[in-house]
């Protein structure tokens, strides 16, 4: 291991900002987006010795946040069963007195997309990664991802009224 | 060569910059010389991708939140047992860092959590004497230090019962089985008796260590439930398991491959 693990930690510190972007757009809500940051940077360091040196710390991060949303997602589902409809409703609507209400941004209308787009568009058209590497992140097939892609921009071509550009 | 809307996007992209995909850059861009119609489509995935990359940027230029900074900045915890989980929480709490992603939802899930913490001390005075689990060493459950483990027909129980061929009348149920977060088998079990208890167990080593034992919901057909719902779990057991689970619990070829491994 080439890293001591305060140069890991620096890393890491320093994706902070693009970790909390990915979860901002997954959560579409400001506290749930840290504190899903929080639990996947506890994973991450609970399991630090299967990220292999060499390898993107970035995308390897983007992973565990994906997956413990996962978790999160079902781990909902199951309280919600538990909780009384009014509780679970809350909390819904909570998230969405978050959104301003405005003409569509471009945000507003990303954050229209099905969950599965909003993550493919994230990693490829705002964090870069190719197509290959956000697959690994979300361990699906690379077409997987070039499909997300393709229904994400139609949709966010659709939704914005093709204001982008202005070309058709 | 047809130029279909994903190579154009792909190229858009950058997908065809490397070497192996001299052909189909090739391609579009010859298909895109001669018909200014594909070359506007590309311009548009192109400006797409211009535009998107301010999504979010007020997030880019918040100050990251301090607990957040202390998260990347902790020394690594070992994989989660039941003493460090209640220990973790308890420090979340203090710090006063939000202690679940849920919000509102974490304030009800968190009704259920104080069983739980004080599960294992509880386990092992009251529990395990009032049930007579460990007569004698020959019960279903051993004590080891701090460690409760599966042993006898608890322990061949949880190695060799698949629920897909389990006898509803055998005595020792399994309920779930899944991945933990720290890659382990784990599965919950019923121990069908005149008070029966439910469990969840996880796979460390050679053994099968107890994470979470309380006594069995009595809703009426608990003890003959067959492959019960988590929801059914006793609420400790229920949040032992919420908080391992790593991946949707295992189906039963999923089951007989982890058993055909030695649930390694």
């Amino acid at each position: 291991m080439s890293h001591s693990l305060s140069q890991v930690q620096d890393q890491l510190v320093a994706l902070l900002p693009r970790l909390r972007r990915f979860a901002r757009s997954l959560t579409r809500h400001h506290a749930d987006a840290d504190d899903l940051v929080q639990t996947a940077l506890e994973r991450a360091l609970m399991r630090l010795e299967q990220w292999q040196t060499g390898s993107r710390l970035d995308s390897w991060m983007f992973g565990i946040i994906h997956n413990a949303w996962i978790d999160e997602v079902r781990a909902r589902r199951r309280r919600d069963r538990v909780l009384t409809a009014q509780e679970a409703g809350e909390h819904i609507a909570d998230a969405a007195s978050e959104a301003p209400i405005q003409r569509l941004s471009l945000q507003a209308a990303f954050e229209q997309l099905d969950e599965e787009q909003r993550e493919a568009v994230l990693l490829v058209l705002v964090e870069g990664l190719s197509y290959k590497e956000a697959a690994g992140v979300l361990n699906v097939p690379i077409g997987t991802v070039s499909s997300r892609i393709a229904r994400g921009r139609e949709s966010l071509e659709a939704l914005l009224g093709g204001r982008e550009g202005g070309l058709r | 060569m047809s130029i279909s809307d994903d190579m154009l996007m792909a190229y858009a992209d950058g997908e065809f910059d490397k070497p192996e995909f001299a052909s189909e850059r090739n391609a579009v861009e010859m298909a895109i010389a001669s018909d200014p119609e594909l070359a506007l489509r590309v311009e548009r995935f192109r400006s797409q991708r211009r535009d998107l990359g301010s999504l979010y940027a007020e997030v880019l230029e918040e100050p990251v939140p301090e607990p957040l900074l202390n998260a990347a900045r902790a020394q690594p915890r070992e994989a989660a047992t039941v003493t460090d989980l209640a220990q973790a929480r308890s420090a979340k709490k203090a710090s006063g860092a939000a202690s679940s992603v849920a919000g509102t939802t974490a304030a009800a899930a968190g009704k259920l959590r104080p069983w739980f913490a004080i599960a294992a001390s509880v386990i092992v005075g009251v529990l395990v004497g009032h049930y007579a689990l460990v007569s004698q060493g020959a019960g279903p459950i051993a004590v080891n230090g701090a460690s409760l483990l599966a042993q006898s027909s608890l322990r061949q129980a949880l190695s060799d019962q698949l629920t897909a061929d389990q006898s509803h009348t055998a005595a020792v149920q399994i309920g779930l089985s899944f991945r933990s977060k720290s890659g382990q088998y784990c599965r919950t079990f019923t121990l069908e008796q005149r008070e029966p208890l439910s469990g969840l167990a996880c796979h460390q080593g050679a053994d099968w260590r107890i994470d979470a034992l309380a006594p069995a919901e009595t809703a009426g057909n608990a003890g003959t439930a067959y492959r019960p719902a988590v929801s059914a779990l006793p609420a400790a057991v229920r949040a032992a398991v919420e908080d391992q689970m790593a991946s949707e619990p295992l189906d039963a070829q999923g089951e007989a491959q982890a058993k055909r491994a030695g649930w390694q």
